[in-house]
């Protein structure tokens, strides 16, 4: 006994051993210097803005498709989503499907009209279909874009902290300063100088290695099990010392009501907030003819799709190989199981690739990020509210590369600052803000007629607020031992996650705002409507 | 939803599955409805639209466009 929990202390001092550590560092190396020097070679030559916002526009579907799967699917899908599976089995199952379905949200109601009115960001649109305003809309949604970004990138390199620890147990403030700072500049590299094409280019790699990687390792569990699902089932039911509960729901959601509508409304945000994330939200606008987009979009779908069933698979695996109580010995969030079932697996070899391919994997997730907000900034902020639409492009180029070092140095800062906080709270807060600011705004100005500039700014800033107020006055920030805080105790509002109150807020707030402002004239969205429906610039 | 149906498949868990595979049918019928019913209208519209542009071009040749019609020296 004695000897047992000796070697689990020292598990969970270090999941791997030294040459995991040594071989994870280099082939993270060998794909960062291959895809750094292919983001220089492909990097926009002419000092065309279109080139550094939308990349290379005739691309084949099945690649759109892997740089839009790229961009959604993060570190915490393949270490977080994972570890929810191994640890609370049904519930955590649920929240995989939910990541599927906002892909759908995208391809039916989005994508498509979105596309076809856009042109850089999503600020052309509005300015399309709100001309006579269009500067405060934009300012307040680079507001919204910047926010979004910030909070999405903070996540992903406090997630590279999160996943060292994996390795050499709590880093100190050297090692959590060099890892963020490494991860944080070759970031910004991508987006500054490789623009759009080169975040592309990492984005494919990184999907193809993704779904390779999650592919290799369920094909390894269920050839374990014979290809017998029942009996992986069974094992992993035995394996969570929890009985038949494992296979049941209410093992994390179940405890209460309020714990349930939690659940709801991180869902809500999820399904909804995808289509508003801006990183996604710059894919969409890439293609140049609706059909390649359509087409795209699908093979998104299924890829995402894919990768989550996988996830499933590694999850139950992780639990029937290496059992339930060892995972969250080592971390109680779960997010070293597929690690630990690599390592029971594989042994060091396969440690060491899945674990380099979740720091590509956050590598090309903030890469994205960073240049949607340096796109924003540029291109909304100071292209169209600073110079009015007089920049050149050159000009608005060499403003775009600043904007893109700047975001990745105020990432990093605030990385540093906030090294402790929770990955996925701040990535779900992302996704409500997303989903309650930008989102309405969005759908409100391709569907609806009646949809006015002073609509606009009430639910840009009305989601932000909501959302961002919501989320300090709740058990996050302060009253339980996990919080921000807490000693202190001013949490009246009861949710983890804000969505399911700021999203109806930040719909009703557009709505209210649109009847209250005069009408606008009727042929502006017409020809909008024309435009979104039949996207006149393609032949 | 904890009933146990095939081993240990319960309701819940094949329920969840069923999901996946009613998306995969949803991206399916969607992409063939477009393609059979919206795509042909889209096209011809946007043909309209060309057509419209260039007989407009057409019924005035040669005027000078509006903003270099008097130039100031």
């Amino acid at each position: 006994m004695v000897n047992l929990s000796a070697s689990t202390a020292r598990l969970s001092a270090s999941i791997a051993d030294a040459f995991s550590l040594r071989l994870t560092f280099v082939l993270f190396l060998s794909v960062v210097v291959i895809t750094l020097f292919t983001a220089l070679l492909t990097a926009p030559q002419r000092d065309e803005i279109s080139e550094f916002y939308l990349g290379n526009r005739d691309m084949s579907p099945l690649r759109n498709g892997l740089a839009m799967c790229g961009d959604y699917l993060s570190a915490a899908t393949l270490l977080g989503s994972t570890g929810l599976v191994a640890l609370t089995g049904y519930d955590g199952l649920l929240y995989l499907g939910g990541t599927v379905v906002a892909w759908m949200m995208v391809l039916l109601l989005i994508a498509e009209p979105l596309r076809n009115s856009g042109k850089f960001t999503l600020g052309d649109t509005l300015a399309r279909r709100l001309p006579l305003q269009q500067r405060p809309v934009r300012l307040a949604l680079a507001i919204c874009t910047l926010t979004v970004c910030t909070l999405y990138l903070v996540a992903q390199l406090v997630g590279s902290i999160a996943l060292m620890t994996q390795f050499v147990g709590e880093p100190g403030p050297t090692t959590r300063t060099m890892i963020v700072i490494t991860i944080g500049s070759i970031v910004t590299i991508y987006a500054a100088i490789g623009g759009m094409p080169g975040a592309t280019f990492i984005q494919v790699v990184k999907a193809v290695m993704l779904v390779a990687g999650v592919s290799v390792v369920a094909v390894m569990v269920l050839n374990r099990f014979d290809w017998n699902i029942d009996s992986l089932l069974s094992s992993a039911t035995e394996g969570s010392g929890l009985g038949t509960q494992y296979l049941e729901p209410g093992l994390r959601y179940g405890a209460g009501p309020i714990s349930k509508i939690d659940f709801l409304s991180l869902q809500l945000a999820i399904v909804l907030g995808l289509a508003a994330l801006p990183h996604v939200m710059m894919r969409l606008l890439a293609p140049r003819k609706t059909r390649v987009l359509r087409a795209s979009v699908v093979w998104a779908v299924g890829l995402v799709g894919f990768v989550c069933l996988a996830a499933g698979v590694l999850g139950l695996g992780a639990t029937a190989v290496v059992g339930r109580e060892t995972i969250s010995d080592i971390d109680h969030k779960g997010d070293a199981a597929v690690l630990l079932l690599a390592h029971e697996l594989g042994g060091e070899i396969l440690t060491a690739i899945v674990s380099a391919l979740a720091f590509v994997t956050l590598l090309a997730v903030a890469a994205g990020l960073t240049l949607a907000a340096a796109s924003s900034l540029a291109h909304d902020f100071y292209g169209e509210v600073i110079r009015k639409g007089r920049a050149k492009e050159t000009e608005e180029l060499g403003v775009a590369r600043i904007a893109a070092v700047a975001m990745g140095v105020l990432g990093m800062m605030f990385a540093l600052l906030a090294w402790g906080t929770n990955t996925a709270t701040l990535a779900f807060l992302a996704f409500a803000i997303a989903a309650s600011a930008i989102l309405p705004t969005i759908v409100y100005s391709l569907f609806w007629r009646g949809f006015t500039a002073r609509g606009a700014l009430l639910s840009l800033y009305g989601g932000l607020l909501s959302s961002v107020l919501l989320v300090v006055f709740s058990p996050v920030v302060s009253s339980t031992p996990d919080s921000v805080y807490p000693n202190a105790d001013f949490a009246w509002f009861p949710l983890q996650n804000p969505g399911i109150v700021s999203i109806p807020a930040g719909f009703l707030l557009g709505w209210l705002g649109s009847l209250l402002s005069p009408p606008q004239e009727e042929t502006v969205y017409q020809d909008f409507e024309v435009r979104a429906l039949i996207g006149a610039d393609q032949r | 939803m904890n009933q146990r149906l095939i081993g240990h498949l319960t309701l819940g868990l094949l329920l969840g599955l069923a999901q996946f595979a009613v998306m995969g049918v949803t991206a399916g019928l969607y992409v063939r409805h477009m393609r059979k019913n919206f795509d042909p209208i889209a096209r011809r519209l946007r043909a309209q639209l060309d057509d419209d542009r260039a007989a407009e071009q057409r019924r005035a040749p040669g005027r000078v466009p509006a903003g270099r019609r008097f130039r100031t020296w």
